[in-house]
C-alpha cells in the first residue's frame, strides 16, 4: 500500500484492482529470488550450526538451554549487551539528532562532502578504527591528554573503558541517524515550520512542537537500527572495551570459534536471534503506528544559510563536535599511513605494489582489485535480491509482508562467525559444495548488503503514487509493462543509491569474509587484518595505507550516491 | 460505444461503497455523475475502468461483458482527479504513452500528439517537463493524454477539482467542447453542479452508494427526487409544507400552487431555487408573496438577495417565523434592503419528500 | 527452522532454483574442487594429481615461486584456504572432520595438539625429511603431525624506553611483578588470544600449579594491562617504534624484533626492541594429513614439501618464525635479532588439554574480576 498516497486520496481509491499488479507467476518468481538466497546463504547455514549444537546426535539436547540461562556469567553478558546498547543508542541520538537537523536545515559550504564522509566509519573494519581510537584515547593521545590536564589530573586513559565503547559506538552509528532522520527532515515541507513561526513559535520551539512529532517515526527507525548494531557489537567491545566486557556477539564468537562449544554457542545464537527478531518486529509495528502522514517536498528545498548568531553557534557547535568525532580518528589513520621511517611520504603506498615486501601471498594492491571485483559481484547480487525483496514487501500487506521485512534484516542480527561456520558445515556436499568456490565471498558480502538495499528501495516504492500505475494501466499498459514504464524509472535512482550502499558495505565486510576468502584473493579488510597480525612498521604502515585507500573508495562511491539521491530518502 | 452497468455493488471491509447501481449510456452520450464526497462516484469510475473489482454486478461495453477484463485491455480512458502525470516523462511522452501501448506508428503518433495538444490549447508543449507546468496546464495534459488513444469510453474523475475558480470556469467550456467532440462515451464525475451541467447530457445524482436520480440537468434542478438530491444539485431553500388530502399545498405563508411528489395528506418540502422566484409589482395575493429584503450580495452577473416572506397567522394561532429565501436577480430591479417586495413563482414549484 | 526438515534436503530443492536464477552459474556448473576460477585467480589445471587443498590460519604464507615449484615437481595443484586465526582455523577443521575442506591442515601447536588428536583430526604419516627436525620439536611419536616451524612466545621490550629511563630490562617473569616495573606490561587475554594463552602457560610452567595464581595476582596489582588480541597489545599499548602505546613490555614472539629494524641494509648492534630470553615458551607449529582427505597422496606430498629446504628457508621472512629444520641457513637479520632460547618453558600437550579451561577460568577470576 502506498503510505504517502493513502493520505492524499479517499479510502475508496486505495482498494486493489481486479487485475493483480503483476502476474502470480511473476510475483512468486520475485519472491523466490530473495527467499532462495536467504534460504541457502542464511537460513541453511545458521540452522545447520544451531542444529549441530543442540542436536548433536539426532536428538534434541535442550538441557543446555537451562545451563546457559542459569549461568550468572552468561546472564550477565545478556544484561550487559542490552544495557550498553540502550545507552549507546541514546548517546548516538543525542549527538546525531542536532547534526541531522543542522545538515538538513542549514546550507553551508561542504555540506555534500560532509554527508558522504559521515558514512565512512560505517564501512571501515572495526580493527582499523579501533587502532585509531586506541591511539587517540591513550594518555599520549590528543584527546585524553589535554582533557586530563584540563581537570588538573594525570592524562586520562580511556582505553578499555565503557567510555571508549560508547564513543566508538557513537562514531560508527552517527551516520545511520543522520541518514535516516536527516533524510526525512530534508523532505519535510518547510511551510510547516513557516506556519509555526507565523504563529509565534521560535526556531527551537518549532523544532520541538512541529519537527519532532513528524520526525518521530524516523527517529524510532534510526534508533532501532542503531540498537541492532550496538546490540550485536563485536570488534568495538572486544578491542576498545578490553577483556572485561563481552556482548552476546563476543561470547558467541568465543564459544564457536575458540572453544568450539557448539551447544552453548547455539543457545546464545538463538537468544540473540530471538531478541533481535523481537526487537525488529516491535520496531516495525512501532514505526507503522507512529507514522504521521505528511506531504514531502523535494530534498534540499528546506535548507538555508544560518542568519542569526544563535543559529551560527548551533551549527558550528554541532558540526564541530561531529568533525572532532569523525575527523580525529580518520585523520589519525591517514597520518599514520603517511608516516614512514624516512619522514612523511608515500612509502607504504609504494610498498603495496611490491609483492616481495608483502606478508600477504600477493602484493597489497591486489587486495584492492579483489575487493573491487568481489564488491561488484556482491552489489549485483544484493541489488537483484534486495530489489525483488523490496517489491515483494511493498506489494504485500500485513503480517506476512512485515515478517518478510524482518527476515530480510535478520542477517544483521546474526553473528558473522555463526554464518561463516555455518557455511562450512552446510555448503559442503554436492550439489551445494561451494567450499572452494569464489562465489562464497560475494555471497557473504551480499548477505550483509541486502538489508540496506531493501531499506533504500522500499520507501521509494511505497512513495510511488498508486494512481501513476493506474493511469498507465488505463492507457493500456499491462502489469509487467506498468512495472517497466512507471516503477522502474521512478525507482531507478534509488536502485543506484542502493547499489552504492551495497558496494560500500561489500568493500568493508570482514566478519564472514575472513573465514572464506582464499589466500590468493584476500579482500582489503582481510588484508588489513592480516597485516596488522604481524609486527613491524612495514606491516602497520601498509595496513594504514590500505585503510586510507578503503576510505577514499568508500567516500568516492558515497559521493557518487549523493548525486543520485532518490526522490524519497530511506526512512 | 454504449456502456452499461448492471446491479453493481462494491463492499470493502464490511462497508458498502456502491449499492446495486445500474446505468446505461448510449454511444457518444456524455453523463455527469454528481454527488458529495463519499457518495461512491469515484468508485463507480474505478469499477468501470477495471481498477476496482465489484462484489456483484457487471460492466458491459458495447454489450460485451468486460467485468473480468483487466484494465489495460478495456480501452477506456481515465483522467485522474489530480492528473497523475508521469513525473519522469515530458508532456509529449505523457501524451504518447497510451499511443505506444496501442502500438501506433511513429508518424501517426507524432501527428496525434500535435493534434490533441492543439485541441487542449497546449500546442508546442511537447518537450516541456511536467514539473514546470501550472495547474491548468497539467489538467490539459492529463486530458490530452486520456484522449490521445481515442478511447471508446472516457472517464473523468473531478478533472477540474484542484483548480481555482476562474481557471475552472474557463477550462469548463473547453472541457465541455473537447469532450463532446471526442466522440467518446463519457462519464464525468464531479461534486460541482455547474461542471455537471456544463458537460452532462444527463445528470446522475449519487448518494450513499446509490443512484438517487437520473435525468437532464433541467429536471434534476427543477424536480429533484427528494430533499437530499435537491441539496446536492445546488443552492436551495427547502420550506416544510403540508399537502392537504385534497392536494393543495399549505406553506407557512399560505397556499402554494405546486406539483407534488408527496402523498396527499403528508408533509413535504417545497423546493425554492434562487431562480424560482422573480420580483413582481403585483400586489400580494394568492400568487404573489409579500416579503421584506433583508440583505443582498453582489455577484457580478447577478445579485443574490435574501428576502424574508411575510408569515400568515395560522389557524392554530401560532405565528411561525418568517421564511427566508434567496433570489437571484439579473435585472437589478430588486429594492434596497429593508424595503418591501412582492415575489412570484416562475412556473410551478415542486414539493418533494425528505427531511431537514 | 523446522527441526524435522533436514537442511540437506532443503538444500537440494533450493539448488535447482538458484541455478535457474543464474546467480550461481559458476558454482552450480561444476561441483568438484576443480572449479576454482575466481575473479582474480586462474590456477593452472593439475594433471594426473588434481588439487591438494591446504587449510591453515591467516598467517600461513607461501610465495608464488614455491607454489610453482611444488606444482611442477609433484603434478598437483596447490589450493590455499586460510581461515581466521590459529584457533578459529583449527576449530573449523574439527567441525568438518567427517567431510574436510581440504587435505592438509597447518597450524596446530603445543596448546591445541591434544584437542586435534582427541577429535582424530589427522592420520599418521612419517614425512620424508623428518629426521632433519630436532628431536625436541617432534612431539608426536605416532607422527600424526609433522613439525614445520617454531616461534617462541616471549616478553618483548622497548630498548629505547629502558635506555632513556635508565632502568634495567627485567630479567625474567618474577621481575615483572616487581613494583619497579609497575604499569609497564601488556599481555593478551588467554581466552581469546594464542600468545596470551602461551604466556599463561609459561607462568604455569615457572610457578607451578600452586604458585601461578599468586603470581598473576601480583601482576594485576602491579598494573598489568590485558588486551583481547595480539594486534592491539602490540600496536596500541606497546611503546615500540612502530607502535602508538606507552608500555615498554609486551607479550609477543621471539621473532618479532627483526621486523622493527628500520633499515635492513644497515644493521645496528642492538635492535629497537628485544626479547627477554628467560620468559619464552616454546610454540611449535605442526601440519598433518587430514583424516578423510580427498587426496591423501597429494597431502603426503605436500607435507614432504613443507619440510624441504626450499620451503623451510622461506619461513623466517614469510611467516616470521623459525624453520623446524635447524640446518637451514637463517637470514642475517634473523640470526642477529630473533631469539630461539635453548631452554624455553614447555608444558606437556596432554596437561594443557586437561587444564586449559580451568586455567583460563581461574586466570579470569584473578585478573579480570
Amino acid at each position: 500500500m502506498d503510505r504517502r498516497g493513502a493520505a492524499l486520496s479517499a479510502p475508496a481509491t486505495r482498494q486493489r484492482s481486479p487485475t493483480p499488479r503483476l502476474g502470480i507467476a511473476v510475483s512468486l518468481g520475485l519472491a523466490a529470488i530473495p527467499l532462495a538466497f536467504l534460504a541457502v546463504f542464511f537460513v541453511l547455514p545458521v540452522a545447520s550450526i544451531i542444529d549441530l549444537g543442540l542436536r548433536p546426535d539426532g536428538t534434541w539436547e535442550l538441557g543446555v538451554v537451562g545451563d546457559v540461562l542459569g549461568d550468572p556469567a552468561l546472564r550477565g553478558v545478556v544484561w550487559f549487551t542490552a544495557w550498553q546498547a540502550v545507552v549507546s543508542t541514546a548517546l548516538t541520538l543525542a549527538v546525531a539528532l542536532p547534526v541531522s537537523y543542522a545538515l538538513a536545515r542549514f546550507e553551508f559550504r561542504g555540506r555534500r562532502l560532509l554527508q558522504a564522509a559521515i558514512m565512512v566509519p560505517f564501512v571501515l573494519p572495526t580493527v582499523v578504527v579501533a587502532t585509531a581510537f586506541l591511539a587517540l584515547l591513550g594518555p599520549a593521545g590528543p584527546v585524553s591528554g589535554p582533557l586530563g590536564s584540563l581537570f588538573g589530573s594525570a592524562p586520562l586513559d580511556l582505553r578499555h573503558t565503557l567510555t571508549a565503547i560508547f564513543i566508538a559506538h557513537v562514531f560508527f552509528n552517527v551516520s545511520v541517524v543522520v541518514r535516516v532522520v536527516g533524510g526525512l527532515l530534508e523532505q519535510l515541507d518547510p511551510r510547516l515550520e513557516d506556519a509555526a513561526a507565523s504563529l509565534g513559535a521560535g526556531r527551537a520551539r518549532t523544532a520541538w512542537e512541529v519537527l519532532w512529532p513528524l520526525a518521530r517515526p524516523a527517529v524510532w527507525s534510526a534508533a532501532g537500527i542503531v540498537f541492532l548494531f550496538t546490540f550485536t557489537s563485536f570488534g568495538v567491545v572486544l578491542i576498545l572495551g578490553g577483556p572485561r566486557y563481552a556482548t552476546l556477539e563476543v561470547e558467541i564468537h568465543r564459544q564457536t570459534a575458540l572453544l568450539l562449544d557448539l551447544p552453548v554457542a547455539g543457545v546464545l545464537a538463538l537468544i540473540q536471534l530471538v531478541l533481535v527478531a523481537g526487537l525488529l518486529a516491535f520496531g516495525a509495528r512501532r514505526q507503522q503506528s507512529a507514522a504521521v502522514q505528511q506531504p514531502l517536498t523535494a530534498p534540499s528545498g528546506a535548507a538555508r544559510r544560518p542568519d542569526t548568531w544563535p543559529e551560527r553557534l548551533f551549527l558550528t557547535g554541532s558540526l564541530g563536535a561531529l568533525a572532532l568525532l569523525l575527523g580525529a580518528p580518520l585523520a589519525t589513520l591517514i597520518s599514520r599511513s603517511l608516516r614512514t621511517p624516512d619522514g612523511w611520504g608515500l612509502g607504504w603506498y609504494r610498498m603495496l605494489f611490491d609483492e616481495q615486501a608483502s606478508v600477504l601471498s600477493v602484493a597489497g594492491i591486489e587486495a584492492v582489485e579483489n575487493s573491487l571485483r568481489f564488491a561488484v559481484v556482491a552489489t549485483v547480487v544484493a541489488v537483484l535480491v534486495g530489489a525483488s525483496a523490496a517489491v515483494v514487501v511493498a506489494r504485500g500487506r500485513g503480517v506476512v509482508s512485515r515478517s518478510f521485512d524482518v527476515l530480510l534484516l535478520l542477517p544483521l542480527g546474526v553473528s558473522a562467525v555463526t554464518v561463516g561456520f555455518g557455511f562450512l558445515i552446510s555448503l559442503d556436499t554436492p550439489p551445494l559444495d561451494l567450499r572452494n568456490s569464489w562465489i562464497l565471498v560475494p555471497m557473504a558480502q551480499a548477505l550483509v548488503a541486502v538489508p540496506f538495499v531493501v531499506r533504500v528501495i522500499l520507501p521509494v516504492l511505497w512513495s510511488i503514487d498508486e494512481r501513476l500505475r493506474e493511469a498507465a494501466g488505463v492507457l493500456g499498459a499491462s502489469p509487467a509493462r506498468v512495472w517497466r514504464e512507471v516503477d522502474l524509472p521512478l525507482v531507478a535512482r534509488a536502485i543506484g543509491v542502493a547499489a552504492g550502499f551495497a558496494f560500500a558495505v561489500s568493500l568493508g565486510e570482514f566478519g564472514a569474509t575472513v573465514f572464506i576468502a582464499r589466500a590468493d584473493t584476500p579482500t582489503v579488510p582481510v588484508a588489513i587484518v592480516r597485516l596488522l597480525g604481524r609486527p613491524g612498521p612495514a606491516n602497520i604502515g601498509q595496513a594504514m595505507a590500505l585503510s586510507t585507500i578503503l576510505m577514499v573508495l568508500t567516500t568516492a562511491s558515497l559521493l557518487a550516491i549523493s548525486r543520485l539521491r532518490p526522490r524519497a530518502v530511506p526512512r | 460505444m454504449s456502456l452499461r452497468i448492471e446491479d453493481l455493488s462494491v463492499a470493502i471491509g464490511g462497508t458498502t461503497i456502491l449499492d446495486d447501481v445500474s446505468l446505461a449510456l448510449d454511444d457518444h452520450e456524455v453523463v455527469a455523475v454528481l454527488g458529495p464526497s463519499g457518495s461512491g462516484k469515484t468508485t463507480l469510475l474505478r469499477v468501470i475502468a477495471g481498477l476496482q473489482a465489484p462484489s456483484a454486478g457487471r460492466v458491459l461495453i458495447d454489450d460485451r461483458d468486460v467485468t473480468a477484463v483487466p484494465t489495460h485491455r478495456r480501452g477506456v480512458g481515465l483522467m485522474f482527479q489530480d492528473h497523475a502525470l508521469f513525473p519522469h516523462r515530458d508532456v509529449g511522452a505523457n501524451v504518447a504513452f497510451g499511443l505506444r501501448m496501442a502500438k501506433w506508428s511513429r508518424s501517426a503518433m507524432g501527428e496525434r500528439i500535435t493534434e490533441v495538444l492543439d485541441m487542449v490549447g497546449l500546442g508546442g508543449f511537447e518537450r516541456r517537463g511536467v514539473g514546470t507546468l501550472s495547474g491548468g496546464e497539467r489538467q490539459r495534459v492529463a486530458l490530452a493524454r486520456a484522449l490521445a488513444p481515442r478511447p471508446a469510453v472516457l472517464l473523468l474523475d473531478e478533472p477540474l477539482g484542484s483548480l481555482d475558480r476562474a481557471l475552472r470556469d474557463r477550462l469548463l467550456e473547453d472541457l465541455a467542447e473537447v469532450v463532446h467532440h471526442s466522440g467518446a462515451t463519457v462519464v464525468h464525475v464531479t461534486h460541482d453542479q455547474s461542471e455537471a451541467f456544463a458537460t452532462g447530457d444527463r445528470i446522475i445524482v449519487m448518494r450513499d452508494g446509490r443512484i438517487a436520480q437520473v435525468g437532464p440537468a433541467e429536471e434534476v434542478w427543477r424536480r429533484p427526487a427528494d430533499t437530499d438530491v435537491a441539496r446536492i444539485v445546488g443552492p436551495v431553500v427547502l420550506v416544510e409544507v403540508r399537502v392537504d388530502p385534497d392536494g393543495t399545498v399549505q406553506a407557512p405563508w399560505g397556499r402554494v400552487q405546486a406539483s407534488t411528489l408527496v402523498d396527499r395528506g403528508g408533509v413535504g418540502w417545497l423546493v425554492i431555487r434562487p431562480d424560482s422566484l422573480i420580483v413582481t409589482d403585483d400586489p400580494p395575493g394568492p400568487d404573489v408573496l409579500g416579503g421584506r429584503v433583508r440583505g443582498r450580495t453582489f455577484r457580478g452577473d447577478h445579485t443574490l438577495s435574501r428576502v424574508v416572506l411575510d408569515p400568515v397567522p395560522q389557524s392554530s394561532g401560532a405565528a411561525p417565523d418568517g421564511v427566508e429565501v434567496s433570489i437571484a436577480d439579473r435585472s437589478g430591479t430588486l429594492p434596497e434592503p429593508g424595503e418591501r417586495v412582492g415575489l412570484r413563482f416562475v412556473g410551478q414549484p415542486v414539493v418533494v419528500p425528505g427531511h431537514h | 527452522m523446522n527441526p524435522t526438515l533436514s537442511p540437506r534436503s532443503v538444500a537440494v530443492r533450493l539448488l535447482a532454483l538458484l541455478c535457474a536464477l543464474g546467480l550461481l552459474a559458476a558454482a552450480c556448473g561444476n561441483d568438484d574442487t576443480d572449479d576454482v576460477e575466481g575473479p582474480g585467480a586462474e590456477l593452472p589445471d593439475g594433471d594426473a594429481g588434481g588439487d591438494v587443498v591446504l587449510l591453515s590460519h591467516d598467517s600461513f604464507q607461501i610465495s608464488d615461486d614455491l607454489v610453482a615449484a611444488f606444482e611442477e615437481s609433484t603434478g598437483y595443484t596447490l589450493v590455499l584456504r586460510p581461515s581466521g586465526d590459529a584457533v578459529e582455523a583449527l576449530n573449523q577443521a574439527i567441525l568438518t572432520v567427517d567431510n574436510p575442506q581440504g587435505d592438509v591442515f597447518f597450524g596446530v601447536d603445543d596448546a591445541t595438539l591434544s584437542r586435534a588428536f582427541s577429535h582424530d583430526l589427522f592420520v599418521a604419516y612419517e614425512a620424508v625429511g623428518l629426521d632433519r627436525v630436532p628431536e625436541s620439536l617432534r612431539l608426536d611419536p605416532e607422527n600424526r603431525v609433522t613439525p614445520i616451524d617454531h616461534g617462541p612466545v616471549c616478553v618483548n621490550y622497548d630498548a629505547e624506553w629502558f635506555d632513556t629511563q635508565g632502568l634495567d630490562v627485567p630479567a625474567g617473569l618474577a621481575d615483572l611483578a616487581d613494583p619497579a616495573y609497575a604499569d609497564l606490561l601488556v599481555v593478551q587475554n588467554p581466552a581469546s588470544s594464542s600468545p596470551g594463552l602461551n604466556f599463561l602457560m609459561a607462568t604455569v610452567a615457572e610457578f607451578g600449579d600452586d604458585g601461578w595464581i599468586d603470581y598473576w595476582s601480583d601482576l594485576r596489582d602491579n598494573g598489568v594491562e590485558v588486551t583481547s588480541g595480539w594486534t592491539e597489545a602490540y600496536y596500541s599499548w606497546f611503546s615500540g617504534p612502530s607502535s602508538d602505546g606507552d608500555r615498554p613490555l609486551v607479550v609477543s614472539y621471539g621473532t618479532s624484533p627483526p621486523f622493527e629494524v628500520p633499515d635492513a641494509d644497515d644493521l645496528p648492534d642492538e635492535g629497537p626492541t628485544g626479547v627477554i630470553d628467560s620468559t619464552c615458551i616454546r610454540q611449535v607449529e605442526f601440519a598433518g594429513v587430514l583424516a578423510n582427505a580427498d587426496n591423501p597422496d597429494g597431502a603426503r606430498a605436500l607435507i614432504d614439501f613443507l619440510l624441504t629446504d626450499e620451503f623451510q628457508a622461506e619461513i623466517p621472512m614469510s611467516m616470521y618464525v623459525f624453520p623446524a629444520v635447524d640446518t637451514v641457513e637463517l637470514p642475517d637479520i634473523f640470526t642477529r635479532y630473533a631469539v630461539s632460547p635453548d631452554e624455553p618453558y614447555h608444558l606437556d600437550p596432554d596437561r594443557i588439554e586437561e587444564n586449559r579451561e580451568d586455567w583460563i577460568g581461574e586466570w579470569t577470576d584473578v585478573v579480570l574480576r
